[in-house]
């Protein structure tokens, strides 16, 4: 049982709306989703595994005039996540991974990893797994990290961080509410 | 208070939802002595996080399907394959504490659909054994008792209102705006959502602050009028309500005279508790109400309790309804405030004249977060990796808007819950069994439905609209419904009209598990005012020493 916690701020009528508005500035810090993750060691990825991840998951969110994958610590995320929560997809990443270098030295020999490919050719590779499983997941992985983390996906999308909002919210309803 | 499990207690409460919520503060307050047994955590307010990767990728307010798998076939031909099909809220509050806070009124008609309808091939269309007018009352309770927020006669397809809501309705979003205006364009009569979210403060609790968290998460100031917030408290007060989370029942126990006894629970360290009760109220939801009566097994109910006549489980019922989507020239931050802010029923009625059966209610909304907008919410002709994605996911977020339809699903005699003996959940229990497949008419309501709000975001002068393809998988549901129907007529229904077990005088089935049609899904409001209904029921029997 989680109990204890609860403030009870709110159970009091006499505290305005307003009051509690300002009050819950402080909590942002508190509310805000997943910190930004940074692996202290890789365990379940090998060194060449972590460096593969690291560029495929910078080929499916680059960083433009942006952040991209790389600044969100995608790596450190999906280490994190197979090591906790979807430690039973290790495997699709390990085979998914050999694939990769497979296919890195099948379309592009010399070269031995996909990290070492040029930006067009990483894509063109990309291209190629589109559909597996293991892409699938890795997109899924890359994007939890990135989206899920108010300091990167939601200024990428213009999403304000504020926990409360007072109307007009948009345009639309600013201007029916002119009318 | 705590109650001992060698004390007979006079009711136990299994699941401390939308239902087992209302049930635990009415019979509480009536002055009976409660034990209420729910599955998941207890958790507070100030628990709940903006955390969309734990709601939802993680399971962290609902089923675990690593924990509690269920399997799922679309016929009974299949063999079943592990595969997520049903969701539920998993906490004290259960689903009222997710969800969106829709809060519609099923219409007067919903309750003799087959009468007003006619039969229907292929399924099992019937009325219910009570009338709108009968339940009326206690939706206007359930209203007042959680707080919801609303313009009572602004629909003007609703049945009659005994009373106006409690709370004004919420500012409407620029969503909600377009939504009108295209509605309002075609002759239609889009009206303010009622919610279940305070517009103003109520009993205590604050207004909501519109921080644009609502569905799929919980409220971490109490603003959502979940029963964890507006009714579990009271409950507790009482002195006489031992609410137990982390407790996750398996069998319901039953006595050489087929009375219940009381229910085998296991505790939050995996301990067999067995809590003995004069009556039992299950209000576990339409998937894990069934799977409990059938793992209930016993001399006289061989089949599973309260399944003499092999209803249990059947019946199935699923949400539906596709999303479409439009880009607007302008901002429509969509992501601020609650999700729904407009709502119309004019295609909510059945229509011969459409060739099926069937029909829905469309509402105003974008519905997206951001890690599942950019996983899905883009236009499917649209790139979904590399640099091109990601500028277009920094221009649409903000200039989206959409609307959500909730459709009917008619009952189908095959589409069903039962028991999975070869796979178990965590604790060694057979694992619930989902065997679900749409009506033909179903699919057809859902597609008309499409191409009117196909119309509406047109008709508001939306260029770009699309049809979100996710939506349209119905393999996939939070609303679970139909799978111990209510009915006078003991060989085709599990449950009587006050939702007493046929032929099981001391159990009670109170939750989506009863409703005999799925309305046009949003179904919390029918399910809290049947709950109601039964605990006023339930507490002159008692009084009356019938139970």
């Amino acid at each position: 049982v989680r109990e204890g916690a609860n403030t009870g701020i709110l159970m009091h009528m006499s505290l305005s709306r307003r009051d509690w508005v300002l009050g819950s500035l402080c909590w942002s810090e508190l509310l805000a989703a997943q910190p930004l993750l940074r692996a202290a060691r890789f365990v379940i990825l090998s060194s060449t595994e972590v460096a593969e991840v690291r560029a495929l998951a910078n080929t499916i969110l680059p960083e433009t005039d942006t952040p991209g994958a790389e600044q969100a610590g995608a790596v450190d995320f999906i280490e994190a996540a197979l090591a906790g929560y979807d430690r039973d997809q290790r495997e699709l990443y390990h085979h998914g991974l050999a694939d990769v270098g497979a296919r890195t030295r099948r379309m592009f020999p010399p070269s031995r990893a996909f990290a070492d490919l040029s930006s067009s050719q990483q894509t063109a590779l990309l291209k190629t797994i589109e559909k597996t499983e293991f892409f699938e997941k890795l997109r899924t992985h890359t994007i939890l990290a990135y989206f899920g983390n108010p300091e990167f996906g939601w200024k990428l999308l213009g999403r304000d961080p504020a926990m409360h909002f007072e109307p007009p919210f948009g345009f639309y309803d600013a201007e029916e509410k002119a009318k | 208070v705590i109650y001992q499990p060698s004390d007979a207690v006079d009711f136990v409460i299994v699941g401390a939802g939308a239902a087992g919520g209302v049930m635990s503060k009415e019979l509480s307050s009536a002055g009976f002595r409660v034990v209420v047994l729910e599955q998941g955590p207890w958790l507070k307010a100030a628990d709940f996080r903006h955390d969309e990767v734990s709601v939802g990728y993680r399971s962290g307010l609902t089923n675990d399907h690593r924990l509690q798998p269920n399997t799922f076939r679309s016929s009974p031909r299949e063999k079943a394959k592990r595969q997520p099909a049903v969701e539920y809220g998993r906490m004290v509050g259960g689903g009222s504490v997710h969800f969106t806070g829709n809060y519609w009124r099923f219409h007067p008609a919903d309750f003799r659909e087959r009468s007003v309808f006619g039969a229907v091939a292929g399924a099992d269309l019937r009325d219910w054994p009570i009338a709108y007018e009968e339940l009326e009352p206690y939706y206007a309770k359930a209203e007042q008792e959680l707080g919801i927020s609303g313009l009572g006669g602004s629909n003007p397809f609703d049945g009659p209102r005994s009373k106006p809501y409690p709370l004004p309705p919420m500012p409407v979003k620029s969503s909600g705006v377009l939504f009108e205006r295209g509605a309002l364009k075609l002759g239609l009569h889009p009206f303010p959502a009622p919610v279940a979210v305070l517009s103003q403060p109520y009993r205590g609790r604050a207004a909501c602050v519109h921080c644009g968290f609502c569905e799929s998460f919980g409220c971490e100031m109490n603003a959502k009028s979940s029963t964890l917030a507006a009714l579990i408290p009271a409950a507790v007060k009482t002195g006489r309500c031992d609410l137990r989370p982390q407790s996750y029942v398996r069998k319901i126990e039953t006595g050489k005279d087929g009375r219940v006894t009381g229910v085998i629970y296991f505790d939050q360290a995996r301990r067999e508790i067995f809590q003995r009760a004069r009556a039992v109220v299950l209000c576990a939801n339409g998937a894990e109400t069934p799977r409990l009566l059938l793992q209930s097994k016993s001399n006289l109910f061989p089949q599973g309790l309260a399944n003499t006549h092999g209803n249990v489980g059947k019946y199935l019922m699923f949400d539906a309804g596709g999303l479409v989507l439009g880009l607007c020239d302008h901002p429509v931050n969509d992501y601020k405030s609650l999700v729904v802010t407009r709502v119309l029923h004019d295609f909510y009625a059945a229509d011969p004249k459409r060739g099926f059966y069937g029909g829905g209610g469309l509402d105003s909304r974008m519905d997206y977060y951001p890690a599942g907008f950019a996983l899905a919410g883009l236009p499917p002709d649209e790139p979904t990796w590399g640099a091109a994605w990601k500028n277009n996911l920094s221009y649409y977020y903000t200039r989206m808007t959409g609307t959500l339809a909730h459709s009917t699903c008619l009952a189908v005699e095959t589409n069903s819950i039962s028991l999975d003996d070869e796979v178990k959940d965590a604790w060694g229990l057979p694992a619930m069994r989902v065997t679900f497949q749409n009506h033909p008419d179903d699919i057809k309501t859902l597609h008309f439905l499409v191409e009117r709000q196909k119309e509406i975001l047109q008709a508001a002068g939306i260029k770009k609209v699309w049809v979100d393809p996710g939506s349209l998988d119905t393999s996939y549901s939070r609303h679970l419904m139909g799978t111990c129907r209510m009915g006078s007529d003991p060989q085709l229904s599990v449950v009587d009209r006050w939702n007493r077990a046929h032929g099981v005088p001391n159990l009670f089935v109170v939750d989506g598990s009863s409703l005999v049609t799925s309305g046009r899904q949003q179904p919390t409001a029918t399910i809290q005012a049947l709950a109601y209904r039964a605990a006023e029921h339930i507490t002159e029997a008692a009084r009356r020493g019938e139970l």
